[in-house]
């Protein structure tokens, strides 16, 4: 990740502060330390990513009072907790929602039936829309840019934001197997034709992945074998420490591994049915977690380690490239496709693990 | 870092450090830190 650190990069960003000075003055300045540090808890509480419907925050600026600014949008419900506000949020997470932070530092929140004016409210405003951003200040309204991609929020640290792009750097390491851990996944090692998997390779690629995610991921707690009340524990789970963000990654693969037993050595084969049975596998830990926490913040992740070669008969094959390389680009098709049917089910990542190109039979 | 925080309050023409958005006030201390930010 780069930046533009320029000053005039920095007052881009920071572009609100005078709107809120031209505004209202020095008491702008004060609304606006009270509206950031309630904005930190709300986001902390529901992570920006969960935000489905628009989230507008307001505070009073001066002597204003919340209850009387917030009647004019619907009867509002007091609640005493950033995470009382989350909760109320997640119980309708279609509907946008209006909160005005009191005096005493307590919440006053409304469903909204329609967009709110922000500009009418003429109070230091806090609003977000999609992945947009807004400081509003009576008339002065500025979108704040995205300061990285990483984090979803300027005002919250980042959680699943953050997730997403470390398993996306993860996936182009795994492609080639660029990763010390999961180069002992193959059967003949990382320097072999990479074309049958080793017995068990669901805990190599799992303990891989587990080891980026806690590498590469800030202020958070990853732990392996996470157990929910299903009979099977999740593979990986990770949650935020400074959130109630938490993310539940079922570890799936395809293609072929070598599997002994008692009986001898045998092959272990699965298709793209298998990338189904992990999905409907998510689905219910996701069920189960929501039933035994009430926070509501468990994204679920499906990621599949895809090794699948055609015309393969043992690790010691040589493929033809076209044989190697035939599932590159075969995308996985779900029926139920739990992501498109749920919010809390994230579109499934494959990674196709890629041959030594070296070990190719030649053409004919 | 009150230090820190003087010396980009002064870079940016005065604008007070604690209204800035976390994101941006680690932006700023970065570019301070990696010299692309003075008074």
């Amino acid at each position: 990740v780069t930046f533009e650190t320029s000053g005039a990069r920095i007052l881009m960003f920071s572009a609100y502060v005078a709107g809120a000075s031209q505004s209202f003055g020095a008491e702008g300045a004060v609304a606006l330390r009270t509206l950031f540090d309630a904005v930190r808890l709300l986001l902390a509480a529901r992570p920006p990513e969960l935000l489905v419907a628009p989230l507008t925050v307001l505070v009073p600026v001066g002597e204003g009072d919340a209850d009387r600014i917030i009647a004019a949008h619907g009867t509002p419900s007091p609640l005493a907790s950033a995470d009382a506000v989350a909760h109320f949020i997640a119980r309708r997470p279609d509907r946008g929602c209006l909160v005005a932070v009191a005096a005493d530092g307590t919440y006053r929140v409304v469903n909204l039936m329609a967009p709110v004016d922000r500009a009418a409210i003429a109070e230091a405003v806090y609003h977000r829309e999609g992945d947009v951003e807004r400081i509003v200040a009576g008339t002065n309204d500025n979108a704040v840019p995205r300061v990285s991609t990483i984090a979803a929020s300027n005002f919250a640290g980042p959680t699943f934001s953050s997730l997403d792009e470390a398993l996306d750097r993860y996936g182009q390491q795994a492609r080639e197997s660029a990763c010390e851990v999961l180069k002992r996944v193959w059967e003949g090692g990382v320097d072999g034709p990479r074309i049958v998997l080793v017995n068990r390779p669901e805990s190599v690629m799992r303990d891989s992945l587990y080891q980026a995610l806690s590498t590469g991921l800030r202020h958070v707690d990853v732990t392996r074998e996470h157990t929910t009340d299903a009979s099977k524990p999740v593979d990986i789970h990770v949650s935020w420490r400074s959130s109630l963000a938490e993310a539940l990654i079922e570890v799936k693969w395809l293609g072929r591994s070598l599997a002994q037993s008692k009986g001898g050595i045998g092959y272990t084969e699965y298709s793209a049915s298998r990338a189904q049975e992990g999905a409907n596998q998510l689905a219910d830990y996701l069920d189960r977690k929501r039933s035994s926490s009430a926070n509501h913040l468990v994204l679920g992740y499906l990621v599949v380690f895809d090794a699948r070669r055609r015309a393969l008969t043992g690790p010691e094959d040589r493929l033809a490239k076209a044989d190697a390389l035939h599932f590159e680009h075969h995308e996985l098709v779900f029926h139920p496709d739990h992501a498109q049917l749920r919010t809390d089910f994230k579109e499934p990542r494959r990674w196709f693990l890629r041959p030594r190109e070296s070990c190719f039979l030649e053409a004919a | 870092v009150h230090e820190e925080r003087r010396v980009i309050e002064e870079a940016l023409g005065g604008l007070p450090f604690d209204l800035l958005a976390p994101a941006v006030a680690w932006l700023s201390l970065y570019a301070l830190r990696g010299g692309e930010l003075a008074a």
